[in-house]
C-alpha cells in the first residue's frame, strides 16, 4: 500500500473513530494515538526517507492535509461537546427571578426633608445661595429689626417659645435676612432653611415645631414684578403647571405684602366641598412681600438705595399638598410604616 | 370681624353679590373666613291674638284663638306667661323648621293646637324665652309706615341676614368696625360713603359739675365723657339682632348702644353708673403701687404702675381700654350714666391686656389703634342712639385733651412707587387710587406730591405703605411679572454635605426621622449627648403644657420613642437616624447649636429565604459607621472602648476617634434602661456622631498613586493572646510600625476552642508585602515578617499558634 493509501485510510479510520467518541479525555487520546510524537500519522510519516525525493511533497502535504482535517475534527467535536456541557451546566443553575431580595430592607429620606431639598435645588439652580442661621435667637434679630415692635399685636401672630435668658427659639427663618444684610454687602441671594418653632399645640394642622425656607434678594431695583415672577416660576417648578394667585397681606417685615395661594389640583376649582381647598379652589402656600424700608434701615441698608422682596415657604404645607397628607402629626410620629412609603 | 351686610349696606352700597364681594375683600387683604347665613324659617307669620282663654285644671296654659289672614283663626294652645290680645306676634305655622322643632298640628293639654306662638329664642333669633316675640314696626327697625298685617310673612319683615367674618391684621384696626369695612368697599369699588343724618336730642340743662382730666397725657391724649340719662329696658329687637350677629350678647338698652356703635365706628365706650362716680370726677392716670380693682367679670386684680386706669376720688373704677370696674357697672337701678370715648396709647393698653390675660372687644381694637380723630363723633352716636330710646344727654360733652395730631405727609414719588411694584402707572392714576383710600394728595414739588393719609388709617408711614394701596386697590394680579437677575454666587453650604449625611444613612438601610426638639429635663439628664460636663441644657421659659421643657441634648431620646411607637405596632426590624440639631450653653450660658448624625438599630434582620433570621451585632453597626464616614469622604475613624457612659453598654460601646478628635460613640443602649424607656427586649444598637465633623470643610483632590507595578506577598499568622487583648491593639502595633515593605495588614479570624488554652484567643491576620521597585524574594519577605512579629511581642505577649499558612500573589 502506498503511503498515500495509508494516510487515507488512517484519515478515514480516525474520522470515524472521532464520530462515535462522546468524552473529552477519549478525543484528546486520539490526538495523541494518531497526531502525537509517537501516533499513527508520525509513524507513517517515517517510511517517508524510503520515498523517492520526488515523490516526497505529495505525500508529504496529504499527511499535513490530513493532520489538519483529524485536528479540525477533533476541535468541532470537542466545542460541540463543551457547548453541550455548559447548557446542560447552565441548565442545572436555574434561579427562580422572583425570588426577594436578601440583606437589609432599603433606607428611606423622610418626605418632609425630601420636599425641603427639592424646594432647596430650585432655588440653587436659579442662583440662591443657602446660608444656615440659629435656631435659638434673640429679640433684636427674630422680631425687633424685623420691624416687629415690643407691645404691637402683630406678635400676636407669632407666639413665641422664650428661653429662661430672654432668648427666645426662632419663630420665622427670617432672622437670617438681619444677620446676612448685617455681614455682607448687597448684592444677596439667599436661602435659609431650617426647623421653627411656635407655641401651638400638636393637631392637625399646627405643630409647636415646623419647617421653613426663607428666601430673599436684595439689589438694586428690584421689585414686586420680580418677585411675582420669580415665585410664579418658582411654584411651577415645583408643583407643575399651576394657577398662582397673589392677594394683598400682611407681615411686618414686608410692604407691600401679599399671601401668595395656588389653584387646588385636586378639585381644579370645581368641587364645593373639596376636602383639600374646602371649596374654596385655592390654597394658601406662603406669605412674601417687599422687605420693609424699616428692615433694611435696621440692617444698615439705605431703602432709597437698594430694594429687596422676601418669602416665607412653609415645607410642612408643601408635603402635605405634595403627598395628600392631612395630619400634619405623621410627619413627627416616625411610624415606619409612613416613612416606607416615600 | 363679623360683618352683617345689611348694617354695611347703611354706610355704602353693596356692589356686587356675596361671592363677589368675599372675592374682592380677600384679595384686597381681608380675608373673608366664613359666611354664615340668618334667616327666620318659613311658615312663620305675623298673627293677632284675638282672645286668651285660660285652661281650667292648667294653671298658666292659655288657650288662644290667632288671626293669622287666613278665613278663620286658628286654635293656638300657649304656655306664655302673657298672651296679650290685640297685638301681633311671631306664629309658626305647620310645616315651619324651627331650630328645635317641626311645627306640627297637635293635641296639646287636651286641646288643638294648630301653630304655635314664639319667643325669640323659639325663632332662633336671640336667648328670651321669657316672653312672646311681639312685633312691633319700630322694634324690628322698620319705618312706621310698614304696617305688619296678620298673615305677614316673617320673612318678608326680617329678611335673612349674611354676615361675613372678615380676618383683620393687625394693622388694619381701622376695619374692625362696620364703618371701616365700608370705607374698603368705597376704596374698592370707587362708591361713596354715605352721610347720615341722625337727630341730636336737646340736651337737658344741670348745675351739677362733673370732671373729665387726663393726669398722663402720653397714655391718654384725649378723654371725652358725656352724662346722659340711662335707656331702660332692653334695647330694640334690631339692635339686638346686630349685636348678636357680630357676636356680642345684649346685656340691656344702655350697654348695648355702647357696643353698637363700638362695632359701627370702632370706637369703644364705655359706660359708667354716673351716681357710683364717687367724687364727680373721672381721671385717666397711671395706677399707684398696690392698688387694686374689681373688674365687671368679678375678678379682683392688682394693678401695676404702668396700666393706665380711669380713678374716680376715690380709685381706680375701670382699666382703660380694657374692662371696667364692678364698683361703678350700668345696671337695672342706673338712672344716670357718664359715657366715656377716649383715645388711649396703644401700648399700655395692650401691656395690661397681656399681663391680666384679658383679651376683650375694647382692647382689641385700642391695640390696633382707633380713629384718634374720631372719639366726640361716636359719643355723638351714642346720644343719638340713646335718644331714639328716650333717654337724653345731661349738659354738654366734657372734654380732656384733644385728639392726638393727625398722620403727617407722606413724600410719595410715582416714580420710586412704579420702581418698587415694578408697573408702570401714570401718576395721575395713582392719584386717583390714593383718593378712592380716603388720602388727600397736597402740595407738589417737581415729582413729589405731599400725600395726607385719611386720619384713621394710622398703618400709613411711609412710600412704601403708598405703593402698596396703590397695588392694593388696583388688584395684586394687575402688577405685572418679570424675572430677576440673580447675583449667583455658587458658594456650597454645610447643607450639601447634610444631605450627604443624610443620604449615607439612608443607603445604609435607615430610614429617616424627624424629631420634635423638645426633651423633659429626665430625657436629658440619661442622654447629655457629645456635650461636654460643663454644659447646661437650654430651659424654656414658657413651655406648652403637652410638651416637654427643654431643648434636647441629644437626638437618641426621640429616636428612641420613635423605636418604642414602631415596637407597639409591631416592627421587628426598627433602623432609625436623624441629623437635626441639638441644644446646650457653655460655662457662660451662651446657647450653642450643634448638628448630630444619629442612629438607632434594633431588632432582628428579617429572614430571607433559605437563610436564617439572624439577631443584629456589635458588627452591623460597625459597618454603617464605615460606610457613613466613607460616603461622606472623611477617614474611617479609630474605635477605643469606653466603659464609662451611662447610658451605653459598659462592654460594648467605643468612641470614635480621628486625629485625636472625639467624633462621636458607637455601641449597645444600657440593657438596664431597656425597662425603663419601656422598649421591648433585645438590643438596641446606637450611634451618635458630631455630623459637623462628617462634612468638615472643602478636602484636597485625591492624588493618584499609580497601580502597583510588582505583585505583592501575603503572609498570614495566628496569634494566641489573653482574651483581653483587643484585636485593634495588634493591628495597630503593625500599622505603628510603618515597615516600608508593609503594604496591608488585616484581621480574618478571631478564634476560641479546641487547641486554645482558655482565658485565651487566636486572632489570625493576614500581612501583605510589596516594594515600589521590584518583586521581594523570600528571604526579603521573611525577614520583615519576623520583624514585625517581634516588635508586636514587645507591645502584647503572644504564642504562635501551629504553622502559619503562608501564600503570595
Amino acid at each position: 500500500m502506498s503511503l498515500v493509501a495509508e494516510i487515507e485510510a488512517l484519515e478515514a479510520r480516525t474520522l470515524a473513530s472521532i464520530e462515535s467518541l462522546s468524552g473529552d479525555d477519549a478525543l484528546e487520546l486520539v490526538r495523541v494515538e494518531v497526531l502525537g510524537r509517537k501516533g499513527a500519522l508520525t509513524s507513517i510519516l517515517r517510511g517517508l526517507k524510503d520515498v523517492p525525493a520526488d515523490e516526497r511533497p505529495v505525500i508529504g502535504e496529504r499527511a499535513n492535509a490530513a493532520k489538519r482535517v483529524i485536528e479540525e475534527r477533533i476541535e468541532a467535536v470537542q466545542s460541540a461537546l463543551r457547548a453541550r456541557e455548559e447548557s446542560s451546566r447552565l441548565a442545572r443553575e436555574v434561579v427562580d427571578v422572583t425570588l426577594p431580595a436578601r440583606g437589609w430592607p432599603r433606607g428611606r429620606r423622610h418626605p418632609l426633608l425630601q420636599t425641603m431639598e427639592e424646594a432647596i435645588d430650585i432655588f440653587e439652580r436659579m442662583g440662591f445661595e443657602v446660608v444656615e442661621s440659629p435656631e435659638i435667637e434673640d429679640d433684636e434679630h427674630n422680631f425687633e429689626a424685623l420691624n416687629f415692635p415690643a407691645d404691637h399685636p402683630a406678635r400676636d401672630m407669632q407666639d413665641t417659645f422664650l428661653l429662661e435668658d430672654g432668648r427666645l427659639l426662632r419663630t420665622h427663618c427670617t432672622p437670617s435676612q438681619v444677620h446676612v444684610m448685617r455681614s455682607r454687602k448687597p448684592p444677596l441671594a439667599v436661602i435659609t432653611p431650617g426647623a421653627t418653632y411656635r407655641r401651638d399645640d400638636l393637631d392637625l394642622t399646627h405643630a409647636p415645631m415646623f419647617h421653613q425656607i426663607d428666601c430673599f434678594l436684595v439689589d438694586e431695583q428690584v421689585s414686586f414684578a420680580d418677585l411675582k415672577g420669580l415665585l410664579t416660576e418658582f411654584l411651577t417648578a415645583f408643583f407643575g403647571d399651576v394657577a398662582v394667585r397673589f392677594r394683598a397681606s400682611f407681615f411686618p417685615f414686608v410692604e407691600p405684602g401679599a399671601e401668595v395661594d395656588i389653584g387646588c389640583a385636586v378639585c381644579r376649582g370645581r368641587d364645593a366641598a373639596c376636602r383639600v381647598c374646602r371649596g374654596e379652589g385655592w390654597l394658601e402656600i406662603l406669605g412674601a412681600g417687599m422687605i420693609h424700608p424699616n428692615v433694611l434701615r435696621a440692617v444698615g441698608l439705605d431703602p432709597e438705595a437698594v430694594s429687596g422682596f422676601a418669602f416665607g415657604l412653609g415645607v410642612e404645607r408643601l408635603a402635605m399638598l405634595r403627598h395628600a397628607i392631612d395630619d400634619i402629626r405623621l410627619f413627627t410620629e416616625n411610624d415606619l410604616r409612613f416613612l416606607r412609603q416615600f | 370681624m363679623r360683618v352683617p351686610l345689611d348694617w354695611l349696606a347703611e354706610f355704602v352700597e353693596i356692589p356686587t353679590d356675596v361671592d363677589g364681594l368675599a372675592a374682592r375683600l380677600t384679595s384686597a387683604g381681608f380675608e373673608v373666613e366664613h359666611v354664615a347665613r340668618h334667616a327666620v324659617a318659613d311658615a312663620v307669620v305675623a298673627g293677632t291674638i284675638l282672645s286668651a282663654e285660660p285652661i281650667a285644671g292648667q294653671p298658666g296654659v292659655r288657650a288662644c284663638r290667632v288671626d293669622v289672614g287666613g278665613e278663620r283663626p286658628l286654635e293656638v294652645v300657649c304656655g306664655a306667661p302673657d298672651a296679650p290680645t290685640g297685638r301681633l306676634f311671631a306664629v309658626a305655622l305647620p310645616g315651619a323648621t324651627l331650630p328645635e322643632a317641626t311645627v306640627e298640628v297637635r293635641e296639646l293639654r287636651g286641646r288643638r293646637s294648630e301653630a304655635v306662638l314664639c319667643s325669640e329664642r323659639d325663632l332662633g333669633l336671640g336667648d328670651d324665652h321669657s316672653a312672646l316675640f311681639a312685633l312691633d314696626a319700630a322694634d324690628l327697625g322698620l319705618s312706621a309706615a310698614e304696617a305688619i298685617a296678620p298673615g305677614t310673612p316673617l320673612g318678608s319683615l326680617l329678611p335673612e341676614t349674611i354676615v361675613l367674618d372678615l380676618a383683620i391684621s393687625p394693622n388694619r384696626g381701622d376695619c374692625a368696625s362696620i364703618l371701616g369695612v365700608a370705607r374698603e368697599v368705597a376704596a374698592l369699588w370707587g362708591s361713596k360713603i354715605h352721610k347720615r343724618r341722625q337727630a341730636t336730642p336737646a340736651p337737658e340743662s344741670t348745675d351739677e359739675a362733673f370732671g373729665a382730666e387726663i393726669e398722663d397725657h402720653e397714655l391718654c391724649p384725649w378723654y371725652c365723657a358725656q352724662r346722659v340719662q340711662a335707656a331702660r329696658g332692653r334695647s330694640p329687637f334690631w339692635m339686638r339682632r346686630r349685636l348678636t350677629a357680630c357676636g356680642v350678647r345684649p346685656l340691656g338698652a344702655t350697654v348695648d348702644v355702647t357696643n353698637y356703635v363700638m362695632l359701627e365706628r370702632g370706637q369703644p365706650l364705655h359706660a359708667f353708673d354716673l351716681d357710683r362716680v364717687r367724687g364727680k370726677r373721672l381721671v385717666a392716670r397711671r395706677a399707684r403701687q398696690g392698688e387694686r380693682l374689681r373688674l365687671l367679670d368679678g375678678r379682683d386684680v392688682e394693678l401695676a404702675t404702668g396700666d393706665l386706669v380711669i380713678a374716680d376720688v376715690e380709685g381706680p373704677v375701670a382699666l382703660a381700654g380694657v374692662m371696667g370696674g364692678e364698683g361703678s357697672e350700668v345696671g337695672d337701678a342706673t338712672t344716670r350714666i357718664a359715657l366715656e370715648s377716649a383715645i388711649f396709647q396703644p401700648q399700655t393698653v395692650r401691656r395690661t391686656a397681656r399681663r391680666l390675660g384679658l383679651h376683650t372687644e375694647a382692647s382689641f381694637r385700642f391695640e390696633r389703634g382707633v380713629d384718634p380723630s374720631g372719639a366726640a363723633e361716636a359719643v355723638a352716636r351714642a346720644v343719638a342712639l340713646l335718644g331714639q330710646l328716650g333717654a337724653r344727654p345731661i349738659g354738654r360733652l366734657l372734654e380732656a385733651g384733644g385728639p392726638p395730631p393727625a398722620p403727617a405727609a407722606i413724600a410719595f414719588l410715582a416714580r420710586r412707587a412704579n420702581a418698587l411694584l415694578g408697573t408702570s402707572i401714570d401718576s395721575q392714576e395713582m392719584v386717583r387710587r390714593l383718593r378712592l383710600i380716603g388720602a388727600e394728595p397736597g402740595r407738589v414739588h417737581g415729582e413729589t406730591i405731599e400725600v395726607l393719609p385719611p386720619p384713621y388709617r394710622l398703618d400709613l408711614r411711609q412710600p412704601a405703605d403708598l405703593a402698596e394701596e396703590v397695588a392694593r386697590v388696583g388688584g395684586y394680579e394687575t402688577v405685572p411679572m418679570s424675572r430677576p437677575r440673580i447675583p449667583t454666587r455658587g458658594r456650597a453650604g454645610a447643607a450639601s454635605g447634610m444631605r450627604l449625611v443624610r443620604s449615607a444613612f439612608a443607603a445604609a438601610g435607615f430610614a429617616e426621622a424627624v424629631l420634635l426638639a423638645f426633651a423633659d429635663p429626665g430625657e436629658n439628664r440619661h442622654f447629655p449627648g457629645l456635650w461636654s460636663d460643663a454644659e447646661r441644657p437650654v430651659v424654656l421659659r414658657n413651655p406648652l403644657a403637652s410638651i416637654a421643657s427643654e431643648m434636647r441634648t441629644s437626638l437618641l431620646p426621640g429616636l428612641l420613642a420613635a423605636l418604642r411607637v414602631n415596637q407597639s405596632r409591631g416592627e421587628s426590624f426598627v433602623p432609625l437616624f436623624s441629623v437635626a440639631t441639638v441644644f446646650s450653653r457653655d460655662a457662660s450660658g451662651r446657647p450653642l447649636e450643634r448638628t448630630d448624625a444619629t442612629a438607632i438599630l434594633w431588632g432582628t434582620l428579617p429572614a430571607a429565604i433559605g437563610h436564617a433570621v439572624r439577631a443584629l451585632e456589635f458588627a452591623d453597626l460597625r459597618r454603617v459607621v464605615e460606610d457613613v464616614f466613607g460616603a461622606s469622604g472623611v477617614p474611617l475613624p479609630l474605635w477605643e472602648a469606653r466603659s464609662d457612659l451611662p447610658f451605653l453598654h459598659p462592654g460594648r460601646t467605643a468612641e470614635l476617634l480621628l486625629d485625636g478628635r472625639r467624633l462621636g460613640w458607637a455601641g449597645e443602649l444600657h440593657p438596664a434602661l431597656i425597662p425603663t424607656l419601656e422598649l421591648r427586649p433585645g438590643p438596641v444598637w446606637v450611634v451618635e456622631v458630631d455630623a459637623g465633623a462628617l462634612v468638615g470643610g472643602r478636602k484636597p483632590p485625591v492624588r493618584h498613586a499609580g497601580a502597583p507595578r510588582f505583585p505583592s506577598v501575603e503572609r498570614d499568622v495566628a496569634l494566641v493572646v489573653e482574651e483581653s487583648v483587643r484585636a485593634g491593639t495588634i493591628l495597630d502595633a503593625i500599622v505603628a510600625q510603618r515597615h516600608p515593605l508593609v503594604e496591608n495588614a488585616s484581621l480574618f479570624d478571631e478564634y476560641r476552642g479546641a487547641g486554645i488554652p482558655s482565658g485565651h484567643k487566636s486572632l489570625a491576620y493576614s500581612i501583605s508585602y510589596r516594594a515600589p521597585d521590584r518583586t521581594l524574594t523570600d528571604l526579603e519577605v521573611n525577614a520583615a515578617h519576623e520583624d514585625i512579629l517581634a516588635k508586636i511581642a514587645a507591645v502584647v505577649p503572644f504564642e504562635r499558634r501551629g504553622a502559619a499558612v503562608e501564600g503570595g500573589t
